[in-house]
């Protein structure tokens, strides 16, 4: 073994034994699942890792063996280094105590003494930029305030190896953005990262490792090739569902917290044609919400290309509208402008936002749907045949010369 | 390039050696954890500690009342509410333990389940914050003692023997309730309920004499009823020396090292279970 090795994984399989309530005709009352299979794989200091697959295919749990979490059932895993393992933000935070004592519980949670935590703690509190309420217990904090804290303790103590479990694609922009400065830095550092996610959009990332899972298995491992195999493999199942009427496919999603509750949601008023819904019509997508506090609530969605372009986002939040913001039932509707849409795939995330900036929804692919544009005007002849993105309505005026 | 420390997982079980570097290791999460729930329990409250002594002060002066004064319940030259006191120190210790023990790895499976540190560590701090509850308690006896004029024994040196005792008897219950939890969560309802009942087969409030001849043996089986006795026997020579108190200890320890034997055993899969 050479000591440039940060994690070496040697045939690792995990099952768990699932209790029933009923016995089979066997008189089991349990089974077995296995969650990851026979899996090996190196992974070297300082690289950025991304662990991809649908739900269900052992990511997680791959990363809580990682993390010491959960022991194997078979197989080993070698660590070098300190571990920080970041699967949920806050792990450990406790709502009754002060900013401030939550940096130290945290890191000490961790395994950094006080004296570690101390030099760090004027940057930790500087990154998460709360200084003035760090006193204050972090139950008043705000979702984004408790987020920013939370990191930026996790960033701060020098670990060598970090597992990130979708955290990174949680927080506004602005967060985004500063987390991605951070990554970047702990790499610089000679961090090792690795990063398990099922959302396509941080696929701009810059994973010097890819390891795709499915069904338990290590399926590929790769550089960002995997990615984009593992986003086409996606793009056609998407493709085979909404290729058949009625040409959109909703995700199931449940929302209910103790002040906003989504009631319902679809498609109204479309036209379809034979193989898409009408863009020359524009058709509106609906919400039901009832608000049971009066909270400032605001929903958006984006739309997206298939390969995870925003390309335009609706939102609530609008001087035209009445705000939404006392208790009671709501209708939203937003109509998508006629021939805007394109002839292509296009899915949607949805977004619910208490206050103008304080996410508390996030649904990726929240809405698949297939537009058909049966315009010729719109495809005319590009060089690389391919549709546009969006059909953006323009308007023109031509003139003949003796006209001017 | 610097050492780092190697960390192997596998699916071997460790060896109680490994369980026990292990806990060194993480020692100072026992007082994190520790200072972290005293934290909380007193962080926002208006008397903040005088809680643990009033409780304990109501509770005596109902005691008091009821068995004392009403029942007029014997105690053999201890003024009554002293003989409780004492009594309840022993017990309320041993109870904390249990259940703040057996309870709090549920209680911190948010945590167990996001971040590795060995889970062993929770009944531990747990023991640490009911030794200062006990402390607060003590206090308490210290300002009976001097109110009744009570005075101490010489054998009030084997008071730290007596905590160990009381100490293990808690832990070792906890380790079994972990252990068979994995196999039966109803194990922990079984908890509150002994509990409840425990503290009449201890003589905490009642002197052994209340009992009829014949039946007074039967206490000496019960762990807590010797810890309960010794308690009094150290700290003002009450009651004689008994060699079963001696020999239960040790059928206890055996009990503790068994106990941590298998949890140490089951202590990887808790994760899997919770």
């Amino acid at each position: 073994m050479d000591n440039s090795t940060a994690i070496r994984v040697n045939n690792l399989s995990k099952s768990y034994h699932l209790r029933h309530s009923m016995e089979d005709e066997n008189g089991n009352s349990t089974s077995e699942l296995w969650a990851l299979r026979d899996v090996s794989f190196e992974i070297k200091k300082g690289e950025h890792v991304g662990i991809i697959g649908p739900n269900g295919s052992g990511k997680s749990t791959l990363l809580k063996v990682l993390a010491g979490i959960t022991k194997p059932s078979s197989g080993e895993v070698h660590i070098y280094g300190r571990v920080a393992s970041i699967l949920d933000i806050g792990t450990g935070f406790h709502p009754e105590l002060s900013g401030r004592e939550n940096v130290f519980l945290n890191g000490q949670i961790h395994g950094f003494s006080r004296k570690e935590i101390q030099t760090k703690f004027d940057d930790i509190v500087a990154f998460s930029g709360i200084k003035k309420f760090i006193d204050e217990p972090v139950k008043n904090y705000s979702n984004g305030m408790y987020l920013r804290l939370a990191f930026s303790i996790m960033a701060h103590l020098d670990f060598d190896i970090y597992l990130f479990d979708e955290v990174l694609s949680v927080g506004d922009a602005e967060f985004q953005l500063e987390t991605r400065d951070i990554t970047s830095k702990l790499l610089k550092k000679g961090g090792t990262i690795i990063n398990v996610s099922h959302v396509l959009s941080e696929s701009r990332v810059d994973y010097s490792k890819v390891l795709f899972f499915k069904t338990g298995s290590l399926e590929k491992i790769g550089t960002t090739e995997v990615l984009n195999e593992y986003q086409r493999d996606n793009y056609n199942k998407f493709f085979e569902i909404v290729s058949k009427p009625p040409f959109y496919v909703f995700k199931q999603i449940q929302f209910k917290n103790s002040e906003i509750e989504l009631i319902n949601y679809g498609i109204k008023e479309e036209s379809v044609l034979e193989d898409g819904l009408c863009s020359f019509q524009s058709f509106k997508l609906f919400f039901e919400v009832h608000l049971l506090e009066d909270v400032s609530f605001t929903i958006g969605v984006g739309f997206f290309d298939i390969s995870n372009n925003l390309l335009f986002i609706i939102t609530s939040l609008s001087k035209k509208v009445q705000a939404i913001e006392k208790k009671g039932k709501y209708l939203i509707e937003f109509a998508i402008p006629k021939s805007l849409l394109n002839n292509r795939i296009y899915s949607a995330e949805l977004f619910f936002s208490k206050g103008a900036d304080e996410l508390i929804l996030r649904e990726e692919d929240f809405l698949l749907v297939k537009v058909s544009d049966r315009n010729l005007v719109n495809r005319i002849l590009h060089p690389i045949k391919d549709t546009a993105m969006l059909a953006v309505p323009f308007e023109i005026i031509v003139r003949k010369g003796d006209e001017i | 390039m610097e050492d780092k420390e190697v960390v192997v997982y596998s699916s071997r079980t460790e060896t109680l050696g490994f369980f026990f570097r292990q806990i060194w290791k993480y020692r100072n999460l026992i007082l994190v954890f520790a200072q972290r729930d005293l934290k909380v329990k007193y962080a926002q409250t208006f008397i903040g500690l005088g809680w643990t002594v009033l409780q304990p002060l109501t509770a005596l002066f109902i005691y008091t009342f009821f068995f004392g004064f009403l029942l007029n319940w014997k105690t053999d030259g201890i003024d009554y509410p002293v003989y409780v006191l004492s009594g309840l120190l022993g017990w309320n210790y041993f109870s904390y333990i249990v259940n703040s023990g057996a309870f709090g790895i549920q209680e911190s499976a948010h945590l167990i389940k996001k971040i590795y540190f060995p889970k062993s560590i929770i009944p531990l701090s747990k023991t640490l914050t009911a030794l200062v509850e006990l402390g607060i308690s003590l206090l308490l006896l210290v300002l009976l003692l001097i109110y009744f004029g009570q005075s101490l024994s010489w054998k009030i040196i084997f008071l730290p023997l007596v905590l160990l005792y009381n100490t293990v008897c808690g832990l070792c219950l906890v380790f079994w309730i972990s252990v068979l939890a994995t196999k039966k969560r109803d194990v922990l309802h079984l908890v509150p309920f002994l509990m409840y009942f425990g503290i009449w087969f201890s003589p905490v409030f009642f002197g052994s004499d209340l009992l009829p001849e014949q039946y007074k043996f039967v206490l000496d089986f019960n762990p807590m009823a010797n810890v309960v006795e010794l308690w009094r026997w150290s700290l003002f020579d009450f009651g004689a020396f008994k060699w079963i108190w001696v020999i239960n200890f040790f059928i206890v320890m055996l009990f503790f090292m068994s106990g941590l034997y298998f949890y140490n055993r089951k202590e990887s899969k808790l994760t899997d279970y919770l």
